[in-house]
Order: C-alpha cells, then structure tokens, then sequence
C-alpha cells in the first residue's frame, strides 16, 4: 500500500509540475493583458530548444538561465505585435495563431527536424530514493524552479508598484487607464514577464522532456484548460486547476487508463458546468 | 483614420508578411529540384539497354510525386525519407533515368490529416499529372487514399512506409496501388520471434503503446505472435497513452509495480525520447528489459544497452562490406546529409527504385520504349529487386515481403543482430493476418 | 438588395468550376463543404463565440453517414442528411445548452473539450468507429442512383447558397441584431428584453447543422471520414476561416474565406515550410484588414 501510495504521489507531483509550467506564463500574461495567446506554447517550446542548445555548451543551471533570459525581448515584441495588429479580442486571437503557424516554421528553419532535450545532463544531477522508489533530481530542481517563479510573481503582484498597476489593469483596464495608469506601459511589462516565466518553466521542463517540431499546439491545450479550470487572475487559481488536473489524470492512469485521453477534458467540463467563471473566479464584470 | 504612425506600422507587417510568405516560398520551392549533384560513387541503376528494338516514343520527363511528413512531429520519419528520395533521384538521372527520361520530383508535405492527402493526391494526379506517386507515412493517410488511387486508376501509386495491415487483410490495393514495406504484422512477429530467441524463458510482458490504430495493431500483433509461441506467457499490463505525452510517470510507477520480465512498445517521435529519458531516470531499465518495435530512432537518443530493437531497418545490415548497394547508399547518404539512414530512408529507396524497376522491367518485356500503365503493373506484382536494406519481394496482393532487422543496443548502435527472413515474419498471400499469427 | 446576389455568386462560381477539370470539380466541392463549417463558425463569432469545437459537428456529419452505410449499408442521400442533420443538431443543442453560462475563453475551452470528448470517443471505439483510421464514405445515392461528381457539386453548392441566404436573412433579422447586441454588450441586450439564452441556443444548433453538412459534403469529396475531423486544431481553422469571413463585407464571405484559406494551405504543402507560407498570408490578411476597413 505505501508503495502504491508513494507510485502515485511521484506520479501526480510530476505531472502536476508539466501543467504548472506550462500554465503559470499564460496565465499571468492573460491576467493582465487578455490577449489569449495561442502562441503560448510557441515560447514553451522556445525555451525548450534555447536551454537544450545552452546547456550543452555552458552547463545545465546556466544553460536553462541563460534560454530564460534570451526570450526576455520576445516579450515586448510580442505584446507590440499584437497590439498593432489587432484591436478587438478576435483580430488578436488572429494574430497570435499566424505567430503560432511562423514559430513552427522558424523552428523548423533554426532547429530541424531532431529531438531537443537536455535529459542526459539532467542524469548527472542523479537521483533519491524513496520507500524503493528512484525520484530524479532533475524533478525536484524543476519544482524548485517551479516554486522561485511563483514567489517572484506573488511579490511582484502584492509587494511592488508595478504589481499593484498590474492588478489594477487585470481588474479593470479602463478604470485603470482612467486613473493615469499607462495600460500600454504595464502590459509591456507583463508580456515581458509572462513570456520569460513561460520561456523558463519551458527550458527547466527540457530536462525530462523532448522538444520537437508540432508540439507548440500540442502544450497550449493544457495551458488553456489549467487557466480556465483555475479562473483568470489568481495564481492560487492556477495551482489548483494544475493539483485537480494532474489528480484526476494520475488516477484515471492508475485505475482506469481508458480514461486517459479525455480525463483533462472530463475535468474542464465538471469544473465549468459547475463553476462557469472557474473554480477561482474574482468578481467578474459582464460585458 | 488611420494615423501615419498605424499606416507605417501596418505596412511594415505587410511587408514582413509577404515577405515571410512569398519570399520564403520562392526560395524554397526552388530547393528539391536544384538540389545539387553530389559527387559520389553510387552505382544503382545498371546503364539502360539502349540497342534493343523499341517501338512508340520514350518519355523525355518522368514526373514523381513524393508526399511525406515534413512538419510535425512526425517528420523525424519524412525528412529521412525526402532526402533519400532526393539522393536516389539525383543518383538515377545521372545514370540516364528511368529508359532515358529524367525525374523530376514534385513533393508535398504529408500534413492536414487523411482528407487533404486525399486532396493531395487529386491534385498530383489530375492536376500535375504526375507519372507516378508515392507517399505517405500515416496509416490513416494510406487507407483514405487508396480508394481514391484506385478509383482514380490513372497513375502508379506507391505506399512507402504506412504499416496499416489493413492495406492487406482488406485486399484495399487492387490494380494502382502497391506497398513496398512491411506492415506491423512484420514487426510484431519479427519481434516476438527475436525475443523468444533471446529470452526463451520469458513468463510475464506488458505493453506500452500510443492510444491510437498503430500503436493497437503493434501491440495486437506482438502479443498475439508470441502467445502462438509460447501460450504460457502472461500479458500483465497493456498501457496506452495518447500521442505526444509528455510525462510517463504515471505509466513508469504502474510498469515498476508490474515488473514484467518483458516490456513491449512501439513510441515514436518525441514519445520515443520522452519514455527513454524518463524511464532511465527512475531505473525502470535495470528492472524491465524493453523491446522496441520500430525503435531504431532511440539508438541515437540515450537508449540504454541491453534491450531489444526492432529496425525494421538498420543501417549496418546487410553488411556495407559485402553489399555494395548498401554500401552506396550509406555512403551517399552520409556524406550528403550527415547521418546514416534511417529506417523511412530505407522505406523510401525501396518505393523509388520499385518504380524504376517495374518500369523498366515492363519495357523490358513488352520491347517497348515506354510501356503502359497496365504492363507496369503486370510487372510489378512479379518484381524482385535489390534495394539498400535487403531484397525486396513483391507478392500479387501488392505488398512487399519484408523482412526486419532485430537486435540489441549496445552504445548507440545494434549488436548480435538478426534478419527475419521475409518469408517466416509476414502471411502468406491471402491469408488473414490474424488467422496466420494464431498458426505461428 | 445586393445581398441576395451571394447565392446566385456561389452557384454561378460553382458551375464555372464544373467545367475546369477533374481537379478543380473536387476542390470546388471540398471548398464548398468546408465552407460550411467555417459559416457555423462565423455565425457563433457574431455573438462573440469562439467555438474550437466547430468540427465536432463536422466530424458527427460525416460519421453519421459513415456509420450508417457500414451497419446499415445504405447510401441514400436523404437517409445521410436526415442522419447528419440529427446528429449535428443533437450535438449544437448539447454545446449550446452546456455552454450556456459561459463566455469568452471559457465558452472556447468547454466546445473544445466537449469537441476532444468526441475525438476520443472517436479513437477509442476502435471496432466500432474504425478508430483513428477512420471510415469509408460511400458515394452518395439519389433514389438508388449514384448522384456523381456533378450531383455532388450541385448539393455542395445548393447548400452553401441555401446558408448564404440563411446569412443573408440573419443579418437583416431581428436574431442578427441581437448577435451584435450581445456581442458589444450582452448585460444591456439582455436588459433591452433579448432572451440571450435562447438566442445562443438556436445559433449553437444553426451553426452546428451547417458544420455537420459540411462534414458530410468533405466526407463524400474525399470518400473517407477520420477522428481528425474533430481534432481541435480542425477546429482552430474553421475559426480562422470565419475571422476571415468576418473581415470580408458579403455574404458570400464564408465561401471567399474558405476557398482562400483551403487554396493556400493546398498551396503552401509543397515547400518545406509550409507554415511560414499559411502563417504569412494570415499576417498579410490582417495587415490589409487593418489598413482598410478599421472602424
């Protein structure tokens, strides 16, 4: 029993870490700017291949650092982007899938055909045993990685100016705009720290995943249903949706892996039929 | 209005725009044909026989659609394969083409799912006019298209790769329509065979599979082969998981509890690597021992030493030593694009020079510089060929008898490995696959 | 008055493409039947709707004829309609009646999850369904009498034009109104006396009818129906193609936005990166869209 209850807890913990990381960007870049980005993944895979590309050169640490501070400027640019392109939600929506459809292509021209990972660094960091079971390091550094980006957002968004601006807008962006808060200003900068944030859980992800060409729209969907599940604009929000997720993932594999396909879709259903503003919801205004 | 700043800003997208779009494309579209000539030694194509007396006219351009995954995930298996079709291309019409005319290859990428394949092959066929087609790696692709092909009927349409044994068991390729590769069947007996040898007293497996047709019929078809040899294993566990997963976990902590003697699986792709990093992670390999159905692609990915690989192809076999056909293709293809071959490498240069030969196989025999559709095909359901990674053997159900290289990683490559001789892995024609693997 | 134009535009483009070969016969029907997904697409994003499971009614139309000629074997037209109709019907009032609460991005997510249900339902009912290898779809028959190409073509466009006109009346109507209402601000629709609820519902099954015809017109085109139809990313075209319907002023602009969307993605496969090429005619779409029609 304990070494079923251990399988099961490595199990969820680790898949709970995938959807966090692919979840935490897009749920901060949302939050603020409401550009529903379906180029999220787009920079998830970035990362990916940057730090798998790094780590080879110049270490796994530094490497994975280094991918999250080259994508810095692929933040503002985005944010210019879509704004010059589209005005409404829907032209943004637009926007963002012909980034998605460029980024593969540019993948392709940058990085070929092959399979990026920096796994076999991520080996060396070796790994601990627990009641029988091997837990690599690299799983428990990624949730360190996992846990420092978090802090960072919830004291920039409680503790900073810049945060309170960022809350102002997320609540409300014309209310804000009409207290003197320059809405352009802030969602630049909340770009620039969505996509890093998202850069980076993508390059800390490389050292138990591979990064391949199509898999940008393959990791949006689990963004997209952990930010929904969660409700816009509360990171405990997300952290749950990612805990409810992974939970009712990992039991469906142990107990009835027919179910594996859907058990995410199964979830978004439950949660919105029941909630419609998800499990987090702030006070939303209609309209 | 719109402001200048907007208007300038506007028309830099633009730009950028088309210049992403037709800029690229132009570029791009010019690669496959102006590919340049290497200078290598390949010596496929036997010069054509020239003296004897034809009748009719010749062909002075033999169109060749190629379609195969170049996008994707799935396009570790297609970029392999376009290039081999390229270095065979160059190869043969440096060697004068096919009885004298040149190919000129028209690719498409093979991604949009089975209804655009299906567009694709209209438009190649009635549009372009292609003398001859091949393509597609996606079993899903090759069981829509064939109706088409052969309701179509105008043109050779030959099947590089897909591994769907419906292809055969429904008898779906009539007149047009060939494969020139082996089908899952192949690898799930090649596999059980090979294992049965190397692990006679093997007691428990389980199955790790994509939860889709392909990775069903792998797993089908290795677990019914190697009960029909050995009814007193025990299937613990079939897993399946969806396509591009990427975390095991879960499945790796319920294969661990398990602990069969065996594990059997049939990823790809970023699948492939993603299992293979992760179960190394957690020691599954020093518990389970892994066979690999088309596993080759993990050889070059940290595969650990020790377990077992199905090819079906393998760049090492037959012997470059020995085989000069093999040897010129490995070394063409090295020193053109900077790895050995893959499998899809092998699967393509099967397809390419099963065209070739049915062709001047047909004019061969009719005396007849270019021969006819129907005297092609009449050809081909006969043929057997050399191809670089063994004989090929056409059957009249328009399939290939193909055989599959089985052994065991060792630092990145295959040792102690085994052809499976073609005759001994796939069912004889007309016999149910199913009913075929219950009599092994 | 130029609106009612659009259906006689689109059975006139039609009957030209009869004429232009084998090739573009098939197209033209692919187009056509592709179009109407795209329409049910348009129509939901008149009320805001994202919907990225649109090819669940797509994929239900095709199945609905596929099954129904592999366990009943029959192939009659009238039968495959009823059925596709039914079916894609059956599955807008469920989207619609569960999406009901929901707006923006969680309405796009519960379609597609709803949408991703079926898509494994799809795969994993392998006997049944054919899994993903999908089925064979017959040729169409008119009492017993296979319709062809050209009977094919004729349905293809008889329908789009029929939706053209549904268009047509809708933007004039007091429904389109209400789309637009809700669209801009559905507190103060509703509010105005619009009953919002009933109003998505009726959509909802509109556009899923449309998209499940135009799964089966595909499905009879390519002679083959796969689970990839309700595949998400199916989907996320069918709303590319509606913004871009969007962006057009006619009618006929769900027809125009398929057919450039379908020829450019037919077109971009032959070059090795043929995402750049779709992914740059989208940017350039929406730079010209920005240059010319801002409001």
């Amino acid at each position: 029993m304990a070494g079923f209850a251990i399988s099961f807890l490595i199990s969820f913990y680790v898949f709970f870490l995938n959807i966090l990381m692919t979840s935490l960007g897009m749920a901060f870049t949302y939050g603020v700017t409401r550009i529903l980005n379906l180029a999220q993944g787009t920079f998830f895979v970035l990362g990916g291949y940057l730090a798998s590309v790094f780590a080879w050169q110049i270490g796994l640490a530094f490497g994975i650092a280094a991918a999250a501070a080259a994508s810095l400027a692929f933040g503002p640019l985005f944010y210019l982007y879509v704004k010059a392109l589209g005005r409404t939600e829907l032209e943004q929506l637009f926007a963002t899938y012909a980034l998605l459809l460029i980024g593969e292509g540019l993948f392709k021209l940058v990085f070929g055909n092959g399979d990026y990972t920096t796994a076999s660094l991520a080996d060396g960091l070796g790994s601990v045993e627990v009641l029988g079971q091997q837990v690599p390091y690299s799983y428990l550094w990624g949730g360190a990685v996992a846990a420092a980006l978090l802090a960072l957002m919830y004291l920039l968004l409680a503790r900073t100016r810049a945060g309170l601006y960022m809350r102002a807008v997320r609540d409300d962006a014309e209310m804000a705009s009409a207290l003197g808060i320059n809405v352009r200003e802030v969602g630049l900068s909340a770009s620039a720290l969505g996509i890093l944030i998202t850069a980076a859980s993508g390059a800390a992800s490389s050292m138990w995943q591979a990064f391949t060409l199509g898999l940008s729209g393959q990791i949006l969907v689990y963004a997209f249903a952990s930010l929904v599940v969660g409700g816009i604009g509360d990171l405990l929000g997300v952290v749950a949706a990612s805990a409810v997720i992974s939970a009712v993932r990992t039991a469906a594999v142990f107990l009835y892996p027919q179910l594996e396909l859907v058990a995410i879709y199964l979830v978004v259903i439950a949660v919105l039929l029941t909630r419609p503003s998800g499990l987090f919801a702030r006070h939303a205004r209609l309209a | 209005m719109v402001s200048r700043r907007d208007a300038l800003k506007i028309g830099a997208s633009f730009v950028v725009g088309l210049g992403l779009g037709a800029g690229l494309a132009s570029i791009i579209s010019g690669r496959p044909s102006a590919a340049s000539q290497s200078g290598t030694t390949i010596s496929l194509s036997p010069p054509t026989s020239s003296s004897a007396t034809q009748t009719g006219q010749g062909k002075e351009v033999f169109k060749l659609g190629v379609v195969t995954f170049q996008t994707g995930p799935a396009s570790i298996f297609g970029v392999p394969a376009l290039n081999a079709a390229q270095l065979l291309v160059d190869e043969i019409n440096k060697a004068g083409g096919i009885l004298g005319a040149q190919i000129q290859l028209v690719v498409r990428d093979e991604s949009g799912g089975p209804d655009k394949m299906v567009a694709v092959y209209k438009e190649l066929v009635q549009q372009v006019g292609v003398d001859a087609y091949i393509g597609l790696i996606s079993s899903a692709d090759c069981l829509a298209v064939a109706p088409v092909a052969e309701d179509i009927g105008t043109t050779l349409t030959v099947f590089f790769d897909c591994a769907t044994k419906q292809l055969v068991d429904q008898g779906m390729m009539k007149r047009v329509a060939f494969r020139t590769g082996g089908t899952t069947v192949t690898d799930g007996v090649s596999l059980a065979k090979y294992v049965l040898e190397v692990m006679p007293d093997v007691k428990t497996v389980a199955g790790l599979n994509q939860d889709y047709a392909y990775g069903h019929d792998e797993w089908d078809d290795f677990k019914n082969a190697l009960l029909a040899m050995k009814p007193d294993v025990q299937i613990v566990g079939e897993l399946f998981t969806p396509l591009f997963t990427s975390d095991y976990s879960a499945q790796i902590s319920k294969i661990l509890d398990l602990a069969p003697d065996l594990l059997h699986t049939s990823f790809w792709g970023p699948d492939l690597v993603n299992f293979i990093k992760q179960a190394s992670a957690r020691g599954l390999f020093q518990k389970v021992k892994v066979a690999f159905a088309r596993g080759e692609f993990g050889l070059s990915q940290g595969m650990p030493d020790g377990q077992i690989v199905e090819g079906p192809d393998y760049h090492a076999f037959p012997d470059p030593r020995a085989y000069y056909v093999n040897r010129d293709f490995v070394n063409a293809y090295q020193s053109r694009f900077g790895s050995a071959p893959s499998y899809p490498a092998y699967h393509m240069a099967n397809a390419v020079l099963g065209v070739k030969y049915a062709i001047e196989t047909a004019a061969a025999v009719e005396n007849v510089a270019w021969p006819d559709l129907s005297a092609v095909i009449h050809a081909f359901e006969r043929l057997a060929y050399p191809a670089p990674g063994q004989y090929i053997i056409m059957a009249p159900n328009h399939n290939a008898m193909e055989g599959a290289v089985v052994g065991v990683s060792k630092g990145g490559d295959l040792e102690k490995f085994k052809f499976m001789y073609p005759a001994e892995v796939n069912p004889p024609v007309g016999v149910p696959s199913t009913q075929w693997i219950k009599s092994l | 008055m130029r609106g009612w134009l659009s259906p006689i535009a689109i059975i006139t483009a039609a009957t030209a493409a009869y004429f232009g070969g084998p090739f573009l016969r098939f197209a033209a029907v692919y187009i056509l039947g592709w179009s109407l997904a795209v329409f049910g697409a348009w129509l939901l994003l008149r009320y805001g709707l994202v919907n990225f499971g649109i090819g669940a009614s797509y994929a239900l139309g095709a199945y609905a004829a596929g099954l129904m000629y592999r366990y009943l074997h029959t192939a009659d037209l009238a039968v495959h309609l009823l059925a596709a109709v039914g079916a894609a019907g059956a599955w807008g009032a469920l989207n619609g009646a569960v999406g009901i609460k929901t707006r923006g991005i969680y309405y796009s997510l519960l379609s597609l999850s709803l949408s991703m249900v079926l898509y494994g339902v799809l795969v994993k009912f392998y006997t049944v369904t054919g899994g993903s290898d999908g089925l064979y779809m017959p040729d169409p028959r008119l009492l017993g009498v296979r319709i062809g190409t050209a009977g094919l073509l004729a349905l293809a466009a008889l329908l789009a034009a029929a939706w053209a006109a549904l268009g047509e009346v809708f933007g004039r109507s007091y429904a389109g109104h209400v789309a637009a209402g809700i669209k801009i601000n559905e507190l103060r629709t509703s509010a105005l006396g619009a009953d919002v609820g009933r109003h998505i519902l009726i959509s909802s099954v509109l556009a899923s009818i449309a998209a499940g015809l135009g799964g089966l017109i595909v499905g009879y085109s390519t002679s083959h129906v796969s689970p990839d139809f309700a595949y998400w990313v199916t989907s996320g075209k069918m709303v590319v193609g509606g913004l871009i319907a969007s962006f057009l002023p006619w009618t006929w602009g769900f027809v125009a936005s398929a057919a450039l969307y379908q020829a450019v993605e037919l077109y971009s496969l032959q070059f090795a990166y043929p995402e750049l090429v779709v992914g740059g005619l989208l940017l350039a779409i929406l730079a010209a869209w920005r240059l010319y029609y801002r409001r």
